[in-house]
């Protein structure tokens, strides 16, 4: 039995993509790429630059047609899909996006209601309970009535992430949501998607760059490399010494994150691999000489 | 977080109006702004109505608007000549105004009005070919600006979608480019023709709203009735495209089908306009800037930008009757020089160029 069976067996997947094939023209990124997405899980999709992490991503939330293959939400395609029923289960915050200028940040949450509205429908109670809701888990309740282009990264960011969360969709897709951000911030907005996905229930996917931050803060790590999925689980059991060699061609040393207790990945250089390590390479999965390694 | 949060009944600067299942949001600001542009074009209209060579009081005006006129001169010039000429400096400021709002919001620029992006010079080349080639029969000028401005419109937007999307610039210098060359071909146009067509086609050109008859009001009025809904109910759609285009089809639009709607019924707008008064410069891109700047929203102001066209060239014909000048200035070029000095003014304080 494969991995990818035995998660079938134990979760249950709305989101399916099937024998995809992802490109633009000639240019072909990924090919025959299968992948189920946990439902509740928080999964974060990991690899190096150009791998098709974002690709992958775009094509899930429909942003890219396939060149061939399907991706199915509760067994439907989702290209034949109604647009705006689509946008109420699923919703992405893209890797960039232009706010209107003068927009203040009530108005530009309320924008996340697009696909509950309709021409004579224009705002209901549920959009106004959504959008208070979305600006109080996010933080930004308290600048509602500033305007996006004075506030800082950090805070813009997590107007953006509200107009998401004012979509109120089962399903959320985050395109390297803490890039250009600084570490504080970066943190905050990755506890912030833990928190959403523990309470509110929410199937999280992450494109993520960090590996260490995609294993402290998810529950279902997808590695990618050359446009394929090399290995996907519990980012715990997952990663090993040889999976960063093998996906990112960096030779490391894997401890257990004495604050969270997931796997710390560190990197040892380029230079040190001319100088093969004495001390055996693999301190992960914790064994006892590991553990102890980090309690001194 | 746990701060008890004010109750959020709509979003900022907007009223929420209700009936049963329905529910509209309005800006009281942009109603305001609606309601004086939509005086200040009555005003202006009754004011054109009574200017001219023969005097003819405000009362006997109305008499006959009301249907009782003598049937007199006087009644024949109010309804076939000052009448056309009001309303067709109504519509097609309307039509300016609505398409440039569109243009700007697609291309995300305040430059990104018909008139800079070639469209207008296209719609021209057409009418112009009309004129030179078959005659200056009105209703048919109509049609072939229209046919030049989408001509123009889907090679600009062929050439401009070559390399992805249609987003700001790329459309806006395609089409200055496209527009240059067109703007050629018709300086060709008119040396080629002869010499009675070529004074015509030169007059058109300069845009002009003297001897307007029913035949060039009517394309524009009927086309701007049209079209002008189906701008207002694309509206909320263009104003999340601005945000950019994954957004907003990951919010359910079809981003690509409601831009090719909305340009083309911009298109044909303005080409609407230009074939009944030929290419007017500056309304197209002042009357969204100036309508936005009053609503303050951040909505696309369809409606005031519409008003607001009527407004601004309405005004314009009263300026160029009254001006205590011996010749009567075309209405185009008075528009030219207003529209450039703004369009400078534009430019200086533009921090994005």
């Amino acid at each position: 039995m494969t991995a990818l069976e035995a998660l079938d067996v134990v979760a249950p997947a709305r989101l399916q993509a099937e024998g995809l094939s992802l490109g633009y023209g000639q240019h072909i990124i990924c090919r025959d790429l299968s992948v189920r997405i946990p439902d509740g899980r928080f999964t974060a999709i990991v690899g190096p630059n150009g791998c098709g992490k974002s690709t992958l991503l775009r094509s899930l939330c429909r942003l890219m047609p396939p060149l061939a293959g399907r991706v199915c939400l509760d067994g439907k395609d989702i290209h034949r899909l109604p647009t705006r029923q689509l946008a109420r289960q699923m919703g992405l915050l893209p890797q960039s996006s232009q706010a209107p200028s003068g927009i203040t940040v009530v108005d530009l949450v309320a924008r996340g209601r697009y696909p509950h509205q309709a021409l004579f429908r224009q705002w209901s109670d549920e959009d106004a309970a959504a959008v208070s809701q979305a600006m109080a888990a996010t933080g930004v309740a308290e600048l509602s009535e500033q305007e996006v282009d004075q506030l800082s990264g950090g805070q813009r960011q997590r107007v953006w992430v509200a107009m998401v969360l004012a979509q109120q969709t089962p399903l959320l897709l985050l395109d390297e949501p803490t890039t250009f951000l600084d570490i504080a911030h970066q943190i905050d907005l990755l506890e912030l998607f833990r928190a959403l996905n523990r309470a509110a229930d929410h199937t999280l996917v992450a494109v993520l760059h960090d590996l260490n931050q995609a294993c402290r803060y998810a529950d279902h790590l997808i590695v990618m490399a050359n446009g394929g999925i090399v290995a996907e689980g519990d980012p715990a059991t997952l990663m090993t010494v040889e999976l960063v060699s093998e996906v990112f061609a960096l030779d490391c040393v894997i401890i257990e994150d004495p604050v969270s207790h997931t796997p710390l990945m560190i990197p040892r250089g380029r230079s040190a691999q001319t100088h093969p390590p004495e001390t055996p390479s693999s301190l992960w999965p914790p064994t006892l000489k590991g553990r102890e390694h980090v309690d001194k | 977080m746990s701060k008890a949060l004010p109750p959020l009944t709509a979003p900022l600067n907007a009223r929420l109006w209700r009936c049963g299942g329905w529910s509209l949001l309005y800006s009281p600001r942009a109603l305001v702004v609606g309601t004086v542009l939509a005086l200040l074009i009555v005003v202006a209209a009754a004011l054109v109505m009574t200017l001219g060579k023969m005097d003819i009081g405000p009362g006997h005006v109305l008499a006959v608007l009301l249907g009782k006129g003598d049937g007199g001169l006087r009644d024949h010039i109010i309804l076939n000549i000052r009448l056309p000429r009001v309303l067709a400096a109504l519509f097609v400021g309307v039509a300016l105004g609505v398409s440039g709002a569109v243009f700007q919001s697609v291309s995300r620029n305040a430059l990104g009005s018909p008139d800079v992006i070639g469209f207008t010079t296209g719609a021209a080349t057409g009418a112009l070919g009309q004129i030179i080639l078959f005659g200056p029969e009105p209703l048919r000028v109509a049609l072939a600006a229209v046919l030049g401005g989408v001509l123009t419109a889907v090679v600009v937007y062929v050439l401009a979608r070559q390399g992805g999307g249609v987003g700001s610039y790329r459309l806006i210098l395609t089409g200055i480019g496209v527009g240059a060359v067109l703007t050629a071909l018709n300086g060709l146009m008119l040396v080629r023709g002869d010499l009675d067509d070529a004074v015509m086609a030169n007059l058109w050109l300069a845009g002009s709203l003297h001897a307007r008859t029913w035949d060039h009001v009517w394309p524009v009025m009927i086309g701007t009735t049209l079209l002008v809904p189906v701008v207002l109910a694309g509206a909320s759609a263009l104003r999340i495209i601005e945000m950019g285009d994954d957004i907003a089809s990951q919010l359910g639009i079809r981003v690509e089908r409601v831009r090719l709607v909305m340009i083309f019924a911009a298109v044909v707008l303005a080409a609407l306009a230009v074939g009944a008064a030929g290419p007017i410069a500056f309304v197209a891109l002042a009357a969204p800037q100036l309508a936005a700047r009053l609503c303050r929203g951040t909505g696309l102001p369809v409606l005031s930008a519409g008003l607001m066209g009527g407004v601004l060239l309405l005004a314009a014909d009263l300026l160029t009757q009254s001006l205590p000048l011996a010749v009567s200035v075309p209405i185009g070029r008075m528009t030219g020089i207003v529209g450039g000095i703004y369009l400078i003014w534009l430019l200086t304080r533009s921090r994005q160029l």
